[in-house]
């Protein structure tokens, strides 16, 4: 990638460790890091060229300096949302789990003012059906709610437990007196719910919400 | 001249010793389009990466070096080492053995796995020993890791890194941080392969707590420059969490003096080594700092 001067990138994440393994990768990337914080209100911000967020950050309050690009890492509609309601120019997303080549694209590209997704995920133009959103919305009275996860239900949380534990889908049937193919069913809708794609994303997700006993 | 035979030996040296392990390198497919390097490490056993088969295709598939497909199956799964051991019927006897010899930063190691289509391929790599706690992509701390100057690239992972003794140092995974070649090494695989094989999982601490990450404002830190911890949502009934008094509400911002700030963090210091052991805890209760010691229990496994 052949930029003159590479973008400088602030990161914020929720957590001090996320916003270190994502500064690295930035870096990895070829990219200065002008900070690390947990908030785009934070200090850093006057000298980045593009900020990236980790999905999950909270964003209610902040506001978002002018001419900035986001880069979201993960998929947050809720996020991508605010961000189109507070005017960000372009906003990349890539998955959670993209690596440094990817998110280095990504921040190239919404560094000269294009947005990227992945092909897989749908484009979101305005901010229609998002909560947080519809705080910045004006005209736009679309009542649609779909920002509160969906719950899991017990057998779920059986599963998610025993994958928290490593276990085969095998021995999680097992364990629970099901068959293979029923853990395979609870495993697509627990992918489902929490919007991941892998057990070890969908374990890190149940434990951030606090549904796996440690 | 001289450096002229030194070449030619140490070439000579590096294609031996991968064609010495070549037998035991096969490919696992455990994903669409991506299959996965495996490394042949005891009786119809394979090792792989715990990433690389993530969904459990009805067909996971161990190609050998000599092109047999064969039906493999999970023996067990190690997720924080990211390492998955593979039953694999009609595989046999031979096997490729660990190395015990050390591996100090920039020790040479070849890197020895299946292309996509298949292939035997090899890079010469030049080893950073590290010394943890290294943490993970999330959170997760080793206590030591190989770092490689190559990988990842298609089959990367699953590899075994060979030192010149034609022994397995590790395993190479991309599964860990993701964009960088890291290895298992050795001595981690071991005890983690013992209980993969005896009980299909990894022995594991319990407290019984269910909690999420919350950020600590500066007035709430109770003395300490921790800036973030676990609030307790949930302690279940008899659990050492219950029985050592710890309450819904508590912040735990330390464990055996670890900081907490992610509650994946607290999942990998729930290690075997600490079940059975009083641990302090530290916890913030109403904004002010306390230590409760809690007994850590054992995970329940089948």
């Amino acid at each position: 990638m052949g930029v003159d001067t590479p973008a400088r990138v602030l990161v914020v994440a929720p957590t001090p460790s996320l916003a270190a393994d994502l500064a690295g990768l930035v870096r990895m990337a070829g990219f200065t890091v002008t900070g690390q914080a947990k908030g785009v209100e934070q200090k850093g911000i006057g000298a980045a060229d593009v900020i990236v967020i980790a999905a999950g950050t909270s964003f209610a309050s902040a506001k978002l300096p002018e001419g900035r690009g986001v880069v979201i890492v993960g998929i947050d509609t809720a996020l991508t949302d605010s961000l189109l309601g507070n005017g960000a120019p372009a906003i990349g997303t890539v998955h959670a789990d993209a690596d440094a080549a990817t998110l280095g694209a990504a921040i190239g590209a919404v560094a000269v003012g294009l947005s990227v997704r992945p092909s897989d995920v749908p484009e979101r133009r305005s901010f229609g059906n998002g909560r947080r959103a519809a705080t910045v919305s004006d005209g736009d009275d679309d009542t649609e709610m779909i920002e509160e996860p969906e719950p899991l239900t017990a057998r779920e949380l059986d599963v998610i437990d025993a994958l928290a534990q490593g276990l085969s889908n095998r021995a999680i049937a097992g364990r629970l007196g099901i068959s293979e193919h029923t853990v395979k069913f609870h495993l697509a809708s627990i992918f489902g719910k929490l919007g991941v794609t892998t057990r070890t994303s969908a374990v890190r997700r149940a434990l951030r919400r606090g549904l796996i006993h440690l | 001249m001289a450096t002229a035979t030194l070449f030619s030996e140490l070439s000579a040296a590096t294609a031996a010793t991968v064609a010495g392990v070549a037998s035991h390198i096969v490919q696992v497919h455990g994903r669409p389009r991506r299959p996965a390097s495996g490394i042949v490490i005891g009786r119809d056993r394979v090792i792989t990466t715990n990433h690389s088969v993530e969904w459990e295709d009805e067909h996971l598939i161990v190609r050998t070096a000599a092109g047999d497909k064969l039906r493999a199956e999970i023996a067990g799964r190690d997720p924080r080492l990211d390492v998955v051991l593979l039953r694999v019927a009609g595989l046999g006897d031979s096997a490729l053995a660990f190395s015990s010899a050390p591996t100090p930063t920039g020790s040479l190691a070849l890197v020895v796995g299946r292309t996509w289509a298949g292939r035997l391929q090899a890079r010469l790599t030049v080893l950073t020993d590290v010394t943890g706690p290294v943490r993970s992509w999330g959170g997760a701390p080793f206590d030591r890791l190989l770092s490689l100057d190559v990988g990842p690239y298609a089959g990367f992972s699953g590899s075994a890194i060979v030192l010149p003794d034609g022994g397995v140092a590790g395993i190479a995974t991309a599964g860990i941080f993701r964009g960088q070649g890291l290895g298992i090494p050795a001595d981690s695989l071991r005890n983690s392969l013992d209980a993969l094989e005896q009980h299909g999982s990894v022995r594991r601490g319990y407290l019984g707590v269910t909690s999420q990450p919350v950020r600590l404002p500066e007035r709430q830190r109770a003395g300490t420059s921790r800036s973030a911890g676990l609030l307790v949502l949930g302690v279940a009934a008899n659990s050492p969490a219950d029985t050592a008094g710890v309450l819904v509400g508590d912040i735990l911002v330390g464990f055996d003096g670890h900081d907490l700030d992610d509650p994946e963090t607290l999942l990998t210091l729930l290690t075997a080594d600490r079940v059975g052991r009083e641990v302090p805890l530290a916890v913030v209760r109403g904004g002010a700092p306390q230590q409760v010691n809690v007994s850590v229990g054992e995970r329940p496994r089948e």
